[in-house]
């Protein structure tokens, strides 16, 4: 699997390349080929070198290989030059990734996208950070050293059965590297046009042979955006966070415990043209912070290389304040258990159980209430899967199913099928059937909030103006789809692969607006007010398919390529499909192509040149138009352990735009072309 | 399917194995042929057959797999399976003074009397060295491997 390849420490390629040859080796060597051992040629420290598992054991099954899954890489992200993770995810495929402005991201896999984009799950080293009061994820906060970062794995499509509610069209799974491979010293710091200043600081050691650990501290400052008027959005960001990690190893059992904390200040601007302010609300210069942090402990026994156990635990805290529009307190508890064990020698079985307790305050504002303020909830779930093999190396169908129980709808049921069939050791091809469910958030429930002023004459014909009120419903329930998907994968050489993921996903009970009766406002100014509610009545069919090449022209020299197709027909409310960004217009929120296309290119041991090009269509619901820009960075390697770099972002325009923030008011700033510079030392 | 790792972590225990067996040195009596015995249910498919025929400091490699103590008679070198953790102690009875060189990848069988165990941490593979053991049986590992094993009894 791996010949002439010496750098085997990087589990994250290897995964990769296991993804893509997981059952290859085997018809190999079963056929008696005669592939020979090429670790025999080294050394017994070399040996001694080489990852044997990667942390994904609980994960490297079946159910990931015959899914479109890809896999970016540490090595990845260090040439990308992204310094954060939204940033670092528009290398994969299918991902839909736009930034409103300095602080905030809207992500989403397959369509839909939005600044809650409500229907990809996320999680950090196992740690769900997906909200339960806005249904989406909050990516500034999302962060930690990039350089210890060992792997994000992309999975388009359901994983509703492994991962459970809200893993409707993708799940991103951000996984840190283990202690044992961040020993020693690492230094990091720079700065530039945009990315202000950075710096981080790592230290591993060990407390003995089989408890090595890690601290590590980061922060920086990044500079405000601009709207496209000119005007400065005063949401400059500044963040700090720092954490640890703590494995040990005994015999069959693997233990670790892991945390983190973090503060950041940032800043917005609101518009008035969209939304109905109290006169004595400042609209500018408004700054707001937030704070968290969260602790994990996760017990991995393995008895053998299919008999394992899980038990993982956690505690999320966080915080966020940005007045007028809110504050709000989110803490989370997790407890999850998974039992996987080999059945009559051909069933590969895993179930498990997860209890997670939520509980948030939301503060009444002005402008935004929930009713009841303060709530907790419970979930309880349970699934089971069985990767069967039908014929060895061949055939292998995986079927399973999640039983979920919340407190907004119920029971969720959460079924998938997968059949994976290699016809030989260059080509594999893979099918799945899966249902997963989105369920309604705090927001959906129990929100009262202005929405903002309507343009009346364009909707309604009236010379007064409209206020819409946007109004929870308790009967709101679960956003439900059954995905179709087809895979293709072919191996051209060892340095030339190909990767193709097809869907059709059909999407009902999705959220539309309703309007309730509209009355005339008691006070000034003289207006009428709307309040629209949330209801199940919208439904959609979208179809994709997204492509990655990977080929290696010369041993110093990689490109990667993906190109990502994406059509979507919704069916909901008529009148409100030009205002609803969330669902009815969301056929013109998600660019319909993407393209994107990397080259590595080691010049000598010493220069490294990485250039990655993008280019993504237009998005209609804000008349955005298309464009194309470019990355690059330029590394330069001194000694081993010191690098130095130069990095550009977002070359080809002083500026561009590439979303609006839906559900908060700000002003969307424009992205800057950013030039920064800075250093590394680990030793 | 299988475990994406065994592949992996198999071929490299193979290549650790060959290693240890080059740095061991065994009586002068000994055969020109080390029987390398591997006892027990087999983890490693055909990689320890790559064994086959090589030469270690001029002796050859010769692979059994056994699943019985007679059968341990001839062997110089017996990989045992993790499936005969129970039976350690009277597998290593049967072996007892006898100058073969037993090797395991089971916890702690280092401490139970295999003279070189290797062990997973942190995902890599490194070994403990029951020197007693092998010294009772008469062989003469070298300080290059003690010095790298993470123990030694």
């Amino acid at each position: 699997m791996f010949s002439g390849n010496r750098k085997i420490k990087q589990p994250g390629f290897k995964f990769l390349v296991f993804s893509i040859m997981c059952c290859f080796t085997h018809i190999a060597t079963a056929a008696g080929r005669g592939i020979d051992n090429q670790y025999f040629g080294l050394s017994i420290e070399e040996l001694m070198n080489i990852e044997v598992t990667t942390v994904s054991r609980q994960s490297q099954k079946l159910i990931d290989v015959a899914s479109a899954i890809f896999v970016i890489t540490s090595d990845d992200i260090r040439r990308s030059g992204a310094t954060s993770i939204p940033d670092a995810l528009r290398m994969a495929p299918g991902v839909q990734v736009a930034r409103v402005g300095t602080d905030k991201w809207a992500v989403s896999v397959r369509g839909f996208n939005g600044l809650y984009a409500n229907k990809l799950q996320v999680l950090m080293d196992g740690r769900s950070v997906y909200s339960p009061i806005f249904s989406g994820v909050l990516w500034e906060q999302q962060d930690t050293l990039m350089a210890d970062i060992e792997r994000i794995e992309v999975i388009r499509g359901p994983a509703a059965t492994s991962w459970g509610a809200n893993a409707v069209n993708g799940v991103i799974n951000i996984i840190t590297k283990k202690a044992a491979d961040t020993q020693g010293t690492f230094l990091t710091a720079g700065g530039g046009s945009f990315e202000h200043g950075f710096i981080g600081a790592r230290y591993g050691g060990e407390i003995n042979a089989q408890t090595p650990f890690r601290i590590y501290a980061k922060g920086f400052t990044r500079d405000n955006t601009t709207a496209l008027s000119g005007e400065n959005i005063h949401n400059q960001w500044h963040s700090v966070r720092g954490g640890f990690r703590v494995d040990h190893a005994r015999g069959n059992d693997e233990f670790t415990l892991q945390g983190d904390l973090f503060y950041l200040s940032k800043g917005d601007t609101l518009s008035r043209e969209t939304i109905q302010l109290p006169s004595h609300i400042p609209t500018n210069g408004l700054r707001g912070h937030q704070e968290g942090g969260n602790i994990r402990f996760r017990w991995n026994r393995i008895f053998s290389e299919q008999n394992s156990i899980l038990l993982q635990t956690y505690y999320d805290t966080n915080q966020t304040r940005l007045l007028p529009i809110g504050r709000t307190h989110d803490e989370r508890f997790d407890i999850d258990f998974q039992h996987r064990f080999l059945l009559y020698g051909r069933h590969d079985l895993t179930w498990g159980a997860n209890y997670r307790l939520y509980h948030n305050k939301i503060s009444e504002t002005e402008l935004v209430k929930f009713t009841p303020a303060e709530q907790t909830n419970h979930l309880i779930s349970a699934f089971i899967r069985d990767d069967l093999t039908l014929i060895p190396d061949r055939l292998l169908l995986s079927l399973g199913t999640r039983i979920e129980h919340n407190d907004f709808t119920g029971f969720e049921i959460q079924p998938n099928g997968r059949l994976m069939w290699t016809p030989n050791a260059r080509n594999s091809i893979w099918m799945s059937v899966s249902r997963a469910v989105r369920t309604p958030s705090r927001a959906e429930n129990d929100v009262t909030n202005t929405v903002g002023q309507l343009d009346s004459a364009g909707t309604f014909a009236l010379p007064i103006p409209i206020l819409l009120t946007l109004q929870g419903n308790s009967s709101f329930n679960s956003e439900k789809l059954i995905a179709y998907e087809l895979g293709y994968r072919h191996q051209f050489s060892p340095q030339a692969s190909i990767d193709i993921a097809g869907f059709i996903n059909d999407y009902s009970q999705l959220r539309d607006l309703s309007f309730g009766a509209l009355t005339f406002s008691t006070g000034l100014p003289q207006q009428f007010i709307l309040p629209a509610t949330v209801n199940n009545q919208a439904s959609a069919l979208t179809y994709g398919f997204e492509t990655s090449i990977d080929w290696r022209p010369l041993s110093s020299w990689r490109l990667q390529s993906s190109y990502s197709f994406l059509d979507m027909d919704i069916s909901s409310n008529k009148e409100l499909k030009r205002l609803d960004p969330i669902t009815g217009g969301a056929d013109k929120i998600s660019p319909q192509h993407q393209l994107s296309l990397r080259s590595n290119y080691d010049i000598s041991e010493k220069l490294q040149l990485n250039l990655w090009l993008r280019y993504i269509s237009k998005i209609a619901f804000y008349d955005i138009p298309d464009y194309v820009t470019m990355d690059a960075k330029l590394a330069f390697k001194p000694y081993k352990n010191i690098e130095l770099f130069l990095v550009g972002q977002n070359l080809f325009a002083e500026s561009h735009r590439e979303f609006v923030a839906d559900t908060i008011p700000s002003i969307p700033g424009v992205i800057p072309r950013g030039i920064y510079a800075g250093a590394r030392w680990h030793f | 399917m299988a475990n994406a790792d065994e592949p992996v972590e198999y071929k490299v225990k193979a290549a650790f194995i060959y290693n240890f067996i080059a740095f061991t040195q065994w009586p002068e009596e000994t055969g020109q042929t080390l029987n390398v015995c591997f006892h027990g249910e087999d983890y490693f498919e055909n990689e320890i057959d790559k064994l086959q025929h090589r030469s270690v400091n001029n002796h050859q490699l010769s692979v059994i797999r056994t699943d019985s103590i007679d059968q341990l008679q001839d062997c110089q070198v017996v990989f045992f399976s993790k499936s005969e953790r129970e039976k350690f102690p009277a597998l290593l009875d049967a072996l007892q003074d006898k100058p073969v060189l037993t090797l395991a990848d089971s916890p702690d069988a280092a401490a139970q009397g295999i003279a070189i165990n290797m062990v997973l941490v942190n995902e890599k593979i490194v070994f403990e060295i029951n020197l007693n053991r092998a010294r009772s049986s008469g062989l003469n590992i070298s300080a290059r491997l003690l010095n790298l094993a993470t123990k030694v009894y």
